[in-house]
Parts: C-alpha cells; sequence; structure tokens
C-alpha cells in the first residue's frame, strides 16, 4: 500500500514539471468566464475576450489608438460621424468572412439596454450604425463623442451574427460558455469548467501569425495558489497585489515588472452628507492624510503618487506642472477651521453645534492593501480628531447595498476607465457613476466639453483646467495610481508595457525566448563581471599612464601660458588634487556618462566622437563587407581545391596582404589612380562644394580597397582552413558515404558548419570597425575615429584619448562577450566549463 | 622554405654587410643633387634632400631589423613571463595577470603606442619597448595554455615531489617544451614588429630622422609620391620582402619544431607559406594596426 502511494507520487510530480510547456502559454483566471464581450462584466471575462474577440481598433504600447479590424476611418466634421473601412479576408474561427454587418450587430446589441450587456453606458452616445457596404460601416452619434475611438478599442470586441442573430445575449449559453467563435489569434477548443479553457492559435488570423500555439487560461481562484502554480512553472504570467509580492521576488526564472494603468483608486464622500459639502473640508484631506507612506509602505511602491483624477499613464493629459499635496496637518486643520471644524479640548473635531466629526469609511473585503489603506487613513483622521469607523463588506455588497444605493458616508474605491480623460460620468453632476453626487457646474461644462471637441490639443487644455479645478474643489480624495504587478516566466517575450488587459490585445506577439539554463546564466554573467573588470583595468592603466608620464596632463596646456595661468588651468581640471581623488572623480564621470571635454576642440568629447563614428562606421562597414564577399567564396573554393591555380593565388595574395604596410598599399593606389589616371580622388570624405552620393562613393573606393584587402587577406586563411578541418571530419564523411551529392554535401555539411566560425570572424574585427584604421584613414585624410585618436594623441589631447580609448575597449570587450555567446549558441559542441 | 632562408641571408647581408662594402653616408644631405635620378654615385638616385638611396635602405634595413627583433625580443621576455606565471601559479596570479592581458587587448595596439610616445617622446629605444608592449598579448595567452597542461604532466609532479624549486621546474621542465610555440611567435614577432615600426613611422612617431628607417623613409616619400614616386617604392618593397619573409619562416619554423601543430589538417595545408596565419592561434601580423 505504502509503496503504491509512493509510486503515486512520483508519477504526478513528474507530469507537473515546466518542461512540458514549451508550446502553451497559461495564464490564471479566479472564475469561469463569460466569453462574449457585449455581455462580459469581470475582469477574468474581459481579459479571455480581449483574445478572442478583437475590437475595431485597439490601444497601442502608448495607448494610443491603432487599427485592428478595421484598416482606417474618416470622422465627419461636427465629430458625429464615423466611417470606418474594415480589414478586408478577416474570417472568424468557423471559417466564415467577418464583414460590416457584424459590427452592426454587435453595436446594435451593445446600445440596447435591455440585452443585458454592460458596454451600453460607454456607448449611449451612439445614435445608429449603418452597413454601407461588406467593409464599410457608419456609426453615427447623437452628439460629438472624443473618447468613442478609445472606448472602441477598449472592451468592444465583435461577435458574429450568423451565430448569434435573434438571439437575447443571454440565450446564447452555449456560445456565451463553450464555444465561442471570434476573429482574434486564438480560438477556443476546449472549456473546461471550473478547470480550463484551451485555446489554439487561429491559421486565419489576419494579424502576425501568433507565436504560442496554444494558450491555456487556467481557472486559479486563489492568489497565492497562482503564486505557487507560477513557482512550480504550470502557469507563466499572474498580476499580484503588492502584498504577494513576497512570494515571487528573488525567485530564479520569474519577472516582476510595475505597469502604469488606467486607473485611480481614492476615497468618495458622500456629498449628500452635509459632513463632505464643503469644498475645504474635502481639500484638508488631502493634506490629512499620508499618502506617501501609503504608497511605500502599503503599496510597497507599485503605486505613483496622485494629484488630481486623471492618471500619469494618460501622459499629454496629466498636468505635470501642478503643486503636489503632501501631508501637512496643520494645513488640514487650518482648512477645516475655515470650513467650522475646530479641535475641542477632548481633542476631537467639532463645529459650532459641537457634534463631532464622524463618519464611517466602507472598503471591500479580502484585499489586504485596500484593508491596510483603509486602516491608515483612519489613523491619520483620527490623528486630526476625526472619528472614522471602518466598516468592511463583500464588493459586491459594498456597491449594491450603499454605493448605488446613495446611502453610504465615504469609500474606499477605484476606477478602472478606458484609456481617455474623459471622467464625464464619474464626476458631472447627476450621472450615473456619480454616486458620491459631486457637482461642481464648471466640472460639468469642462467635462462635457472634452467629450465634445476632438482636437486634442483643445482637449490637454480642457483636462488641464479639470485638474486644476480640483484643487479647489476635489471631488473625491484621489489615494494612488497603481502600477499592475506583473509577474511571469523570465522568458516570456513580446509583451508591450500596458495593463494585462490592454497588452493581451496583442496576445499573437507572445512568445518564449528559449530558456537561458542556469549554466549558461552562470556563464553570462562570470563573463559579465569579467568584462567589467577588465574594463576597469582599462580605465585605471589609461588614467595611471596619463598622470605619470612625464609633467602628467598639465604638460598638455599651451606652452605659452604663465605660471599663474598653468596653474589656473590646473585648477580647473581639477590637476591639483591627489591622484586617487582624481582617479574617483573621473570614475564619476564615466559612470554618469560623461567621457569629458577635448583639450582641442573644446566640445564633449561623446559629440566629437559622434561627428566621427558614421564615417569610420561606412568605411570599416563597406570594407569588412568587401572583404566577407572576397574571403568566403574565394576561401570556400580553394580549400576544396588543394593545390589548383584559385589555391596558390589566394597563398599568395593574401601573403602579400598580411605583409604589406598598409598605408605603404594606400600611398601606391593614391599615385596609381589619382596621380597617374585621375580616376579616383586621392582622399577626404567629399569634394569640397560637392556632395552627390556618387562623389562619395568614389572617395570610398581606395581606403575600402586597402581596408578590405588587409581583412580579406587574413580572412580568407582563416576560411579555408576551416572549411579543410571541417570537410575531413566524419560527419562529411558519412554523408559522402550515403550517397549524398557532392553539391549538397557541401552547402549542409561543410558551409554552414563554417559559418559558425566565421562569426568568430567577425566579431574581430568589430574592434576595428569602431577603432578606425588609424593609418588607412591617415593616408586618405578620411575624418573617422581612427584619424581622431591620431590627432588627438599628436595633440596630447588627454581627454579625447582616453574617452576613445574606453569607448573602444568597451566595444572590444563587448562584442567578444557576444561573439562567444553567439558561438555557443551556434555550435553545440562547444561545452560551457 | 629554402625561398624565405635565402631571402632572409640576403636582407641581412644586404642591411648589415651592405654598408661595410658601400662607404656612403647616408645621412649626408647634398642639396644641389635632390631627388636625383639612378647615377652611378647613387645607384638608387637620392631622396628629396639629396641623400644616397641605397644607403639609406642599407642603414634604414639594420634599423627596421633591429628593431623588429629588439621590439620582438622585448615582447617575447614580458609575454613568455606573464604566460608562464599565469598557468604556473594559477589562483590570483592568473586572475590578475589575465586581466591584465585583456585589458591590454581591448585596446588596439596602435592606439597605445601612439599614445605612450607622445607622452614619453619618441626615441628609438622606447619604440622598441612600446612595441614589445602592445605585441606580447597573444604569447602571454598561448603559453600559458600550455603551462597549464604540462604543469599536470607526471615529471613535473615528480620533480615537485623530489622539492625541485618552481624556477627549476619551469626552466628545465616546462621551458623546453614552451620552444616551438615560442620560436614560432618570435619570427612572426619580427614581422609584426617591423610593420608597427613602419606604422608609427608613418605617424611621425617611430625612429626620429635623421636616422633612416624603411618606416620613416617611407613616411618622407609619401610627400613626394607626385614627383619622385619611386622613393616611397623601394623601402616600401623591402618592408614587404622582409616582412613576407618573416612570416614564411614563422611557417617554416612551426613546421620544423612542432610536429603537432597541423596534425589534424591534410598534408597539402602544411608545407605551404599559407599555413603561416592559419587557424591555429599563433597568427601572422595583425592587419589591425592598418
Amino acid at each position: 500500500m505504502m509503496r503504491r502511494w509512493g509510486i503515486g507520487l512520483v508519477a504526478l510530480v513528474g507530469c507537473g514539471g515546466p518542461s512540458a510547456s514549451r508550446e502553451s502559454l497559461r495564464i490564471p483566471l479566479i472564475n469561469d468566464p463569460v466569453l462574449n464581450p457585449v455581455l462580459a462584466q469581470d475582469v477574468g471575462s474581459i481579459m479571455i475576450n480581449k483574445v478572442i474577440f478583437p475590437g475595431l481598433v485597439r490601444p497601442d504600447s502608448l495607448l494610443h489608438v491603432e487599427p485592428d479590424l478595421a484598416e482606417s476611418w474618416q470622422v465627419s466634421p461636427d465629430g458625429r460621424v464615423y466611417t470606418f473601412h474594415l480589414r478586408p479576408r478577416v474570417r472568424w474561427h468557423d471559417g466564415l468572412p467577418f464583414t460590416a454587418k457584424d459590427v452592426k450587430f454587435t453595436f446594435d446589441q451593445i446600445i440596447d439596454p435591455n440585452s443585458g450587456t454592460f458596454l451600453w453606458s460607454d456607448f449611449s452616445a451612439i445614435q445608429h450604425v449603418d452597413v454601407v457596404d461588406e467593409l464599410t460601416v457608419r456609426f453615427t452619434l447623437t452628439a460629438p463623442f472624443a473618447p468613442f475611438l478609445a472606448l472602441l478599442g477598449n472592451n468592444a470586441g465583435i461577435v458574429p451574427e450568423h451565430l448569434l442573430k435573434g438571439k437575447a445575449p443571454r440565450e446564447a449559453v452555449d456560445f456565451n460558455r463553450f464555444h465561442p467563435v471570434g476573429t482574434g489569434p486564438f480560438k477556443v477548443v476546449e472549456v473546461v469548467p471550473g478547470s480550463s479553457i484551451t485555446l489554439v492559435a487561429d491559421s486565419n488570423f489576419y494579424g502576425a501569425r501568433p507565436k504560442f500555439k496554444n494558450l491555456v487560461f487556467k481557472i486559479v481562484p486563489d492568489l497565492s495558489a497562482q503564486v505557487a502554480q507560477l513557482r512550480a512553472g504550470e502557469l507563466d504570467f499572474l498580476t499580484l497585489e503588492p502584498s504577494n509580492l513576497s512570494g515571487v521576488e528573488h525567485v530564479a526564472g520569474i519577472t516582476i515588472r510595475q505597469v502604469p494603468v488606467v486607473q485611480h483608486y481614492y476615497v468618495g464622500f458622500n456629498q449628500r452628507r452635509a459632513l463632505f459639502q464643503s469644498p475645504l473640508v474635502r481639500q484638508a484631506f488631502g493634506h490629512a492624510i499620508d499618502r506617501d507612506a501609503i504608497i511605500k509602505g502599503v503599496l510597497k511602491g507599485n503605486g505613483d503618487y496622485p494629484q488630481g483624477t486623471i492618471p500619469v499613464v494618460l501622459r499629454e493629459f496629466y498636468a505635470d506642472t501642478l503643486p503636489v499635496i503632501h501631508q501637512d496637518t496643520a494645513k488640514a486643520l487650518d482648512l477645516l477651521r475655515r470650513a467650522g471644524w475646530t479641535r475641542a479640548a477632548d481633542g476631537m473635531l467639532r463645529n459650532a453645534a459641537g457634534l463631532p466629526f464622524r463618519f464611517t469609511l466602507l472598503v471591500d473585503k479580502g484585499n489586504p492593501s485596500r484593508e491596510q489603506t483603509a486602516l491608515a487613513i483612519q489613523q491619520d483622521l483620527k490623528r486630526i480628531g476625526m472619528d472614522v469607523s471602518l466598516q468592511t463588506l463583500e464588493f459586491a455588497t459594498v456597491v449594491r447595498d450603499f454605493v448605488q444605493t446613495g446611502k453610504y458616508d465615504a469609500n474606499l474605491i477605484w476606477w478602472n476607465t478606458p484609456p481617455d480623460p474623459d471622467q464625464y460620468s464619474y464626476y458631472a453632476t447627476g450621472q450615473p457613476n456619480n454616486t458620491m453626487a459631486y457637482s461642481n457646474r464648471q466640472a460639468d461644462s469642462l467635462l462635457s466639453a472634452g467629450r465634445l471637441t476632438t482636437d486634442s490639443a483643445a482637449r490637454v487644455n480642457i483636462y488641464r483646467a479639470w485638474q486644476v479645478l480640483q484643487l479647489a474643489d476635489p471631488p473625491v480624495l484621489v489615494l494612488y495610481y497603481p502600477r499592475e504587478i506583473q509577474v511571469f516566466t523570465s522568458t516570456l517575450r513580446g509583451l508591450p508595457a500596458l495593463g494585462i488587459r490592454d497588452a493581451l490585445r496583442h496576445a499573437e506577439s507572445l512568445f518564449l525566448a528559449p530558456p537561458l539554463t542556469r549554466r549558461m546564466r552562470r556563464y553570462v554573467l562570470r563573463r559579465l563581471s569579467y568584462a567589467i573588470t577588465v574594463l576597469v583595468v582599462v580605465t585605471t592603466l589609461t588614467f595611471v599612464l596619463f598622470h605619470l608620464a612625464p609633467g602628467g596632463p598639465s604638460i598638455l596646456a599651451d606652452p605659452k601660458l604663465s605660471p599663474v595661468e598653468r596653474a589656473a588651468v590646473e585648477r580647473q581640471l581639477g590637476l591639483d588634487q591627489p591622484l586617487w581623488v582624481q582617479y574617483v572623480r573621473w570614475n564619476g564621470q564615466l559612470l554618469s556618462g560623461n567621457l569629458g571635454r577635448s583639450f582641442l576642440y573644446h566640445t564633449s568629447n561623446v559629440s566629437t566622437i559622434l561627428t566621427r563614428l558614421p564615417n569610420t562606421l561606412l568605411l570599416s562597414g563597406f570594407a569588412l563587407l568587401v572583404s566577407l564577399l572576397v574571403a568566403v567564396p574565394l576561401g570556400i573554393y580553394a580549400a576544396l581545391h588543394p593545390g589548383r591555380p584559385v589555391d596558390r593565388m589566394v597563398d599568395w595574395v593574401s601573403a602579400l596582404g598580411l605583409s604589406m604596410p598598409t598605408f605603404w598599399l594606400g600611398i601606391l593606389l593614391i599615385i596609381l589612380f589619382a596621380a597617374q589616371l585621375h580616376l579616383l580622388p586621392a582622399g577626404g570624405r567629399t569634394t569640397p562644394g560637392v556632395d552627390t552620393v556618387g562623389d562619395r562613393i568614389l572617395h570610398l573606393v581606395l581606403p575600402v580597397a586597402v581596408l578590405g584587402f588587409a581583412l580579406a587577406a587574413e580572412m580568407i586563411r582563416y576560411v579555408r582552413s576551416n572549411v579543410r578541418l571541417v570537410a575531413h571530419q566524419n560527419y562529411v564523411r558519412t554523408a559522402r558515404a550515403k550517397g549524398l551529392g557532392e553539391w549538397t554535401t557541401l552547402r549542409r555539411h561543410v558551409v554552414r558548419n563554417t559559418l559558425v566560425s566565421l562569426l568568430t570572424l567577425v566579431g574581430l574585427q568589430i574592434p576595428a570597425l569602431v577603432g578606425g584604421a588609424a593609418v588607412t584613414e591617415t593616408v586618405f585624410s578620411w575624418p573617422g575615429m581612427g584619424r581622431l585618436i591620431v590627432e588627438a594623441a599628436l595633440s596630447r589631447d588627454y581627454p579625447l584619448v582616453m574617452a576613445i580609448t574606453l569607448l573602444v575597449a568597451g566595444t572590444v570587450l563587448s562584442s567578444n562577450l557576444i561573439v562567444d555567446l553567439l558561438y555557443r549558441w551556434a555550435d553545440p559542441r562547444v561545452r560551457l566549463e | 622554405m629554402g625561398v624565405a632562408l635565402l631571402v632572409f641571408l640576403l636582407l641581412a647581408l644586404f642591411a648589415f654587410l651592405g654598408p661595410l662594402v658601400r662607404h656612403v653616408n647616408p645621412d649626408l644631405l647634398d642639396l644641389a643633387n635632390q631627388s636625383a635620378r639612378v647615377s652611378w654615385a647613387h645607384p638608387l638616385g637620392t631622396d628629396e634632400t639629396g641623400r644616397d638611396v641605397l644607403a639609406r635602405l642599407m642603414y634604414g634595413g639594420r634599423v627596421s631589423l633591429t628593431v623588429g627583433a629588439a621590439a620582438m625580443l622585448c615582447a617575447l621576455a614580458i609575454g613568455s613571463i606573464v604566460g608562464a606565471a599565469s598557468g604556473y601559479y594559477v589562483g590570483w596570479v592568473d586572475m590578475v595577470l589575465m586581466r591584465v592581458t585583456d585589458g591590454a587587448m581591448a585596446v588596439p595596439p596602435i592606439f597605445i603606442a601612439l599614445t605612450a610616445l607622445t607622452l614619453l617622446g619618441a626615441t628609438t629605444a622606447k619604440l622598441v619597448l612600446v612595441i614589445g608592449l602592445t605585441s606580447w598579448m597573444s604569447l602571454a595567452r598561448l603559453i600559458r595554455g600550455e603551462v597549464l597542461t604540462l604543469r599536470q604532466e607526471l615529471y613535473v609532479d615528480a620533480s615537485r615531489a623530489l622539492g625541485a624549486p618552481d624556477a627549476r621546474i619551469l626552466l628545465r621542465h616546462i621551458l623546453p617544451h614552451l620552444l616551438p610555440t615560442i620560436s614560432v611567435t618570435a619570427t612572426l614577432g619580427v614581422a609584426n614588429a617591423i610593420l608597427m615600426e613602419s606604422a608609427l613611422s608613418f605617424l611621425g612617431l617611430g625612429v626620429q630622422p635623421p636616422t633612416a628607417s624603411w618606416g620613416n623613409m617611407l613616411s618622407g616619400a609619401q610627400d613626394y609620391v607626385y614627383s619622385a614616386p619611386r622613393l616611397a617604392v623601394y623601402p616600401g618593397m623591402l618592408i614587404l620582402l622582409t616582412v613576407l619573409t618573416f612570416n614564411g619562416l614563422g611557417a617554416v619554423v612551426r613546421d620544423l619544431t612542432d610536429p603537432r601543430i597541423g596534425g589534424a589538417l591534410p598534408p597539402d595545408t602544411r608545407s605551404s607559406p599559407a599555413s603561416a596565419g592559419g587557424g591555429q592561434g599563433v597568427g601572422a601580423a595583425p592587419v589591425l594596426t592598418g
């Protein structure tokens, strides 16, 4: 009996490992979703519907609208008519074509308040939707409505008419629960209630081909269970509350990131209550509560400090120049005093009638961050004499029995808004979502103006004015703009930096990078630390070289300077400090990306280098290209035909190339082509006054030839000896022996294996690409990096020499590192030691 | 093989015996006779200041070959000591020495040489030192690799067990095995140093005038490429010939001293001059200085 148990356990453990999941991406949901965007209400349903049912547009990585099912659109001048041109040849998951009729069908359901949709309020501005033709659909709005596009890209997925026609949305149970059909990158193939929904990539998908084969949504109601599954490799992505962070921090293979989302958390004060009617009182809360402490302590930093109701992620609409209000209890008490509340002898805040400032704060149960935030608020308010009691209830109860009925004092809650600054329905007088009965005439007109104009510059001004207004008459106390904490398998790629809901609109671009094994990671880390050490050695040696040279760097200054002037220069450069101080200071500069200023050019070294680098890259890039084009085919040919004329020629020509002083070759070519034949320019980058592509190419010919010859001479030998080595390997002999054609053997087994080693070769030339060829550039007066280092060294411009040296050394080290890694990746025989 | 040796002997005779046979002062200016063409008095003509080109080529050859050899010895000394110490003592000695080696390799040699010579002042002795200081790294790595293997050999263990001091083990038991590597690198090193000297001369930091070297003759000739192109041709040819010869000799030396190298290759690659730059890591003269 015992033994059996043991075996059973082993089998279980063995199956659950992370290795089985290469082709699927697994994301948790907390409950069974409704697979219909018209009806979806909870977060989980909304998430999965984003993958199955694309909308006409979608948010890009900056939350701006980009085309999705609609390729393009026009807005009429009065802002009331939107005409969308749909993407042609889109098919539903069942293979039928997607047309304008589906769009009309979807929105007819959405604007029908009796359909049971939760999107109705978003789209109440729609008057009617008309099919113009198969691929054109026109929306007519009752009034201009600026957030319209953002809302279309938010939750309004399109559903198929041919499957849902003639039924109330709620009645399509089979569609909504088991067999949804959308147009998205993944289609549902299996629903196991209470357990999972499996989707597969749809080969008909109109966008980029999905990279995952499967997408599995697993029902895991409990957050700690989700964390456990992520750690066990059974989930790939989840979002967390700050209180759960400790379970995933510092876990190998798990990445944590914070993404700002379009939400604001706030305390809503029911302004039907006399207590909260004075704007002064509502202002006072901003000064009374220590929101810094909440963000730091409760959210563990996963939030942004707020000012008004428009979160910082809405970038251009967030008024970042307004004063930010931090805790200042004296200020809070002053504001309350002006509103008629003073601290009585017992420390309580009382009004003229002696009544205490007393209210109940509602918060939903079960979320530690919100519960802790409520406690913090209670404590801060108690400190200024308010009597606040907390009431913790289920979220649904809070909303249904208190918030929507208007029978409450204050509540801690939040809004998830579409990526648009429109807040009319939350903060304009009498609107359904304005549950705390905030009313401000000016706010009403601003918020309604912001909806009516589609001119984005005008909207920026309007919403700025709205935020300014909130300083005087805050509708709510905004606590923070949360950042969504996303936790995922470290190899997951292609995830835009958006909240999970918006990110899932880009589900086709998600993929898993080939995993770095632990050994590989260790190797990379070791190599990296080692490259950094070497860089430190180089910087130190360079520094010491300059400062211990006879006379030190000060000899660099103009020799005509008087001793007094010289001392001034030295002081200015910090050369009068002890050596170690200079060294520390210099390293500090380097770390901040400052490579110093040139003595010679009186400009920052970075900008001097940047003007020269492109020239060198051009010259060396072409030379590398030319040499590869010559060396690879010739090298292969020579290797396969040993002793034949081409092989002999390669011998001698490359021996010449390796033995010839490059500048001499340059001079000879100048004599021949410039001085005698007058065919090509002798030097420079362009003919002064002439700036044509042809002229530039002519100037490149000779230097590229010289440099390319030298490079090719080295490469061709490398290619040839490598091909020869490979050609005598057993696997090549096997390929031949099994009757593979000579050409195929060559291509598949010889050339391909040689190309791997070519990587090393190209990597070796990268320093030359950046460092430039000092001599060649000098011969041809080519204004590149090589010439620059010569000029800098000869004129003793030591900051510039150090900057170039560092840059080149950095490039060499990083290219070595990259080549090593690529080599290990490309050649499985190379073992990591 | 024979060709390389023969040319080498001819070059040596030209540079070292030539001046003894033909007594012409290479530094004597003859301003009445500038850039003269070929004559009995001046078999290769005169240069821009009327100096005898043949004499300058001979004396310049002495300087270039000497600088090349001396710089090579310098590099050899540094490279062998660093490599042997690094491979033999492993641990932190290895760590430090190899990081310094990598650091030196991360900066193109011409950068170091240019900077050092500008700061220190360009004299022939310093030139030798600087070229040596910029070209010891690959040798150090090769030697280290070999010593790492050799130190685990039984005979090394045995002599250590018998109480032999490190110096004796290194000199008696390890050094002999390093000779093939060292001699190949040394031969190629001369070629490298000559190229480096000429490149530095071209940039004005090589052997300083009036002393002739092939490098500074070549760089001096650059100003007269249009009026007297031959001035650039002679020293250039000699440098080319010398470097070719030393690269060729390197291959010869390798084939003579080390039966292991090239063993994996088919016979045709082994004896051809092409193997000088082959994939064995010994490497020919670096072209990146160009």
